[in-house]
């Protein structure tokens, strides 16, 4: 039971993260399918307007004679025609292709197919194979490119199914009751999992990354993610907006569920690059091209009158905020406004599950006892460890309702079976310590506390209710 | 577990419809690869050179039948969008995206919080005997641990891996070494070790009986302490190279007593060195997952309730139990006024043996009274005959 309030607690990213890369492998296989069915129908709708084109020729010439006159001018026409032939099918092979544009493209091959009924009325009695063989090899080209393109889409889109199967028969392994070590180790990879995750989050990839392999735990945590999420940050360290403004592109949608500004902060960072480098000019025209229509919000244009005020002055300016804006230190801003718009798309929280885990961890540990001046610190409680004891000091601590005693000598519970003793000092053990202490000084003892000796006889009994 | 057999079965639906339209659509494109390649094939062998009617016919009703089997491709592929988005649905609904809302803000934040942090991280790698990830860790997070703080960790790290190598000669000699302390500890680690050593010749039984013979005598020095062991581990010569009636009649079993082994010493180890047997770290991170979960109901209760501003801030607003394993102070709270007692309340002990804080005890001088009767017996005292007492 415990397990699993855990598990629904702790992993929701574990499992929501290749979900969405599930989908998205999904979705650009869908475009992949449709962009090539429409390159296959483009090379059809020319067949198939060729055919229609025989039809045509073939009903106008049933009469015989005409046939006959014409013969000698074919020979002369059919290369003219057979070279028009050529551009116009690389015409419709190179134009652009439309998901939905299949229809308007086929009028086009329709009436283009009509000017070359005209120009051939006179001229021909038949097609000849070579041009349609032609043709047909252009749509088997198509779908053959259409074969290998789905083969990659399809399996990039079950791999990503895979890995989300992967993860969640791992978390379902807590249960496997029949291996001893079984809940041990797994709590050991979840432990690491969560470890994973936060030095991914602070940048420590390489730690992160051997972490991961030496407990084999790499696909089961979201290290691709934060690669990706490097490139793009190490590129704006160096004043690259490029593979971010692409990451914006590719993500548009969901983030402007987020209403998030970062195009518009990066637009606008290039154009103060522009006046940086003193082409004004450029800036404008980017500023017309970008930022006009960007700034939907009234606290977003108001920044942008602010921005563009930098036209009218120097960059080596001491007024501010214009010298604010000169500054370089803009990109580690961009950077962090990056971070925190890729860590809200993916839906992972600001705190890692690592730190809050802790916290909660330390606050449920946490007792007086362990702050106290010159109390002994037990060697297994973790808050009386002195690093840990630091951290968790501004920390709550735990709430207790009922009493519960440990022997302070052996760290056993005190209870009615091995029951708490006062010594005349007023400091209390349990029984069994106390006869165990007795016992191997021969009746006498010292509290371990004060020092002071005693006889097992001057302890009494304590009821704790 | 429902919420993960949930995801599961959709997960599992998405992948077999996946599978089904992927071969569906990949297995139509090659049957009309093959067909116009056939078509293809007999038009450009026909010897007249024009095209004839009825591969016109052909021609046009390959087309066609293109068309439609592409656009259904396209079409089945699309429907399951439903299946997939179904499985992002159960997820949310199955598992809480709120982790953060109890985190104590800024907590971690500051640099110097930080180094203990990464410091505190560090000493847990070192003591599984991470040592590579430690380095890398050291390195990027900026911090120095001294060598004294590392040395006993490389030390037991080096005798562990040797006694997971089946090598019992290094955990031997420290033990030898450290025969006082472990003695005072309680420990029977030596005795444990030449049990290994003898059951590992046992089990391999081609070994000469003097050998066996060897191995026993080591047990002498501990006669004392562990003859019953050593009774039963005698009888085993009996069966010498028998595995099966060994593992059911003595029930000795090679692997486990090695693991059995390896954790002793770790413990052992670490409790001569005065170090915790087990990482801090770890046992706070599973104390969090306990108490986490019943955390954040309490939170989300309180925040739609309104209630955030009642309690105190410097306690959780809940108890949670964390099972015996992880208690290692005494907590008291006074029975009667329910709440844990400190140095300015401090517990006190009436004369018939049960103990309320000290503010209770106050409560109950209720008056010019100078006589007090517990609250749960009959017995009566003097005020001052209470004794204050400590835990601690």
């Amino acid at each position: 039971m415990k397990m699993a309030q855990a598990i629904r607690t702790l992993e929701h990213s574990t499992l929501k993260l290749p979900y969405e890369s599930m989908n998205k492998k999904f979705r650009s296989t869908q475009k992949v399918l449709d962009r090539e069915i429409s390159h296959v129908s483009g090379a059809i709708a020319v067949l198939d307007t060729r055919l229609a084109v025989v039809e045509t020729v073939k009903e106008q010439l049933k009469d015989e004679t005409v046939k006959e006159q014409l013969k000698d001018e074919t020979v002369k026409n059919d290369v003219k025609v057979e070279n028009n032939d050529e551009e116009s099918k690389e015409d419709t092979a190179t134009g652009k292709y439309e998901l939905n544009g299949q229809e308007n493209l086929q009028e086009d091959h329709k009436n283009e197919g009509k000017d070359i009924v005209n120009e051939d009325k006179n001229s021909r009695k038949g097609v000849d194979n070579g041009s349609v063989v032609a043709l047909i090899d252009g749509v088997v080209e198509k779908l053959i490119s259409l074969k290998r393109k789905s083969v990659e889409a399809f399996e990039d889109e079950m791999a990503a199914a895979t890995c989300c199967l992967k993860r969640v028969v791992h978390l379902k392994g807590h249960d496997e009751v029949w291996s001893k070590n079984g809940l041990a180790d797994w709590k050991a990879k979840r432990f690491d999992r969560m470890l994973v995750d936060y030095f991914l989050r602070k940048n420590f990839f390489d730690t992160g990354i051997k972490l991961a392999e030496s407990s084999g735990i790499r696909e089961l945590t979201n290290i691709d993610m934060f690669i990706v999420s490097r490139e793009i940050e190490e590129c704006l360290r160096v004043g690259d907006t490029g593979p971010a403004l692409q990451w914006c592109h590719d993500n548009r949608s969901k983030l402007r569920r987020i209403k998030s500004k970062l195009e518009f902060k990066l637009r606008e960072q290039e154009f103060i690059e522009l006046i940086k480098g003193d082409e004004r000019l450029e800036a404008i025209k980017h500023a017309r091209k970008y930022l006009a229509t960007m700034a939907t919000e009234d606290s977003m244009l108001d920044h942008l009158q602010t921005v563009m005020g930098i036209l009218a002055f120097p960059r080596d300016t001491h007024i501010s905020p214009y010298k604010q804006l000169y500054s370089d230190a803009r990109w580690e801003a961009l950077v962090l406004e990056f971070q925190s718009n890729i860590l809200a798309l993916h839906q992972l929280t600001d705190d890692s599950v690592f730190s809050v885990t802790l916290q909660a961890g330390l606050s449920s540990l946490k007792t007086p006892h362990c702050y106290r001046e010159g109390s002994r610190r037990h060697p297994e409680c973790p808050v009386c460890n002195p690093r840990l004891n630091d951290l968790a000091a501004s920390l709550p601590s735990a709430h207790c309702s009922q009493s519960r005693l440990v022997c302070p000598v052996s760290g056993l519970p005190m209870n009615e079976h091995n029951a708490p003793m006062m010594l005349p000092n007023g400091r209390v053990y349990s029984y069994d310590s106390l006869q165990s202490l007795a016992g191997r000084g021969g009746g006498k003892f010292k509290c371990p506390k004060t020092g002071e000796e005693f006889v097992l006889e001057q302890a009494e009994k304590v009821f704790v209710m | 577990m429902d919420s993960l057999t949930a995801v599961e079965d959709e997960v599992q639906k998405v992948m077999t419809r996946f599978e089904s339209v992927s071969s569906n659509s990949l297995s139509s494109t090659e049957q009309l690869i093959a067909q116009l390649s056939g078509i293809r094939e007999e038009i450009s062998s026909d010897p007249t050179g024009q095209l004839s009617a009825q591969h016109r016919v052909a021609l046009t009703d390959s087309v066609k039948r293109i068309r439609s089997a592409l656009s259904r491709n396209s079409s089945e592929h699309k429907e399951l969008h439903s299946c997939v988005s179904r499985v992002g649905r159960v997820i949310d609904k199955n598992f809480r995206q709120d982790v953060s809302s109890c985190a104590v803000e800024g907590c971690f934040s500051l640099e110097s919080k930080q180094k203990l942090l990464h410091e505190v991280i560090t000493e847990h790698f070192l003591r599984r005997g991470l040592m590579e990830v430690a380095e890398s860790l050291v390195a990027e997070s900026n911090i120095n641990l001294s060598e004294d703080e590392k040395q006993p960790f490389l030390e037991i790290n080096c005798i562990v891996l040797s006694l997971r190598n089946g090598e019992l000669e290094p955990a031997l000699r420290w033990t030898e070494s450290h025969r006082e302390a472990l003695l005072e500890l309680g420990s029977s680690l030596e005795f444990k070790l030449y049990r290994l050593r003898f059951i590992e010749l046992l089990v391999a039984g081609s070994v000469a009986p003097i050998e066996l013979i060897r191995a026993a005598r080591e047990f002498q020095r501990f006669a004392e302490r562990h003859s019953d062991d050593i009774r039963s581990l005698m009888g085993c010569l009996l069966h010498v190279g028998d595995v099966e009636s060994l593992r059911r009649r003595y029930r000795i079993d090679v692997s486990a007593a090695w693991r059995d082994v390896t954790s002793r010493f770790e413990r052992d180890a670490c409790s001569l060195l005065g170090l915790p047997s087990d990482s801090p770290l770890s046992v706070a991170i599973s104390a969090g997952c306990v108490a986490l979960p019943a955390l954040l109901n309490i939170h989300s209760v309180m925040q739609q309730r309104q209630v955030a501003g009642m309690l105190p801030s410097h306690e959780l607003p809940i108890e949670v139990d964390l099972g015996a394993a992880h208690r290692f102070h005494s907590v008291f709270a006074c029975p009667i006024l329910r709440q844990q007692v400190s140095d300015s309340n401090p517990p006190m002990r009436l004369v018939c043996g049960h103990v309320i804080s000290r503010d209770s005890l106050n409560k109950l001088i209720n008056g010019n009274k100078s006589r007090i009767k517990c609250p749960y017996c009959p017995v009566e005292q003097a005020v001052g005959d209470a004794k204050q007492i400590y835990f601690w």
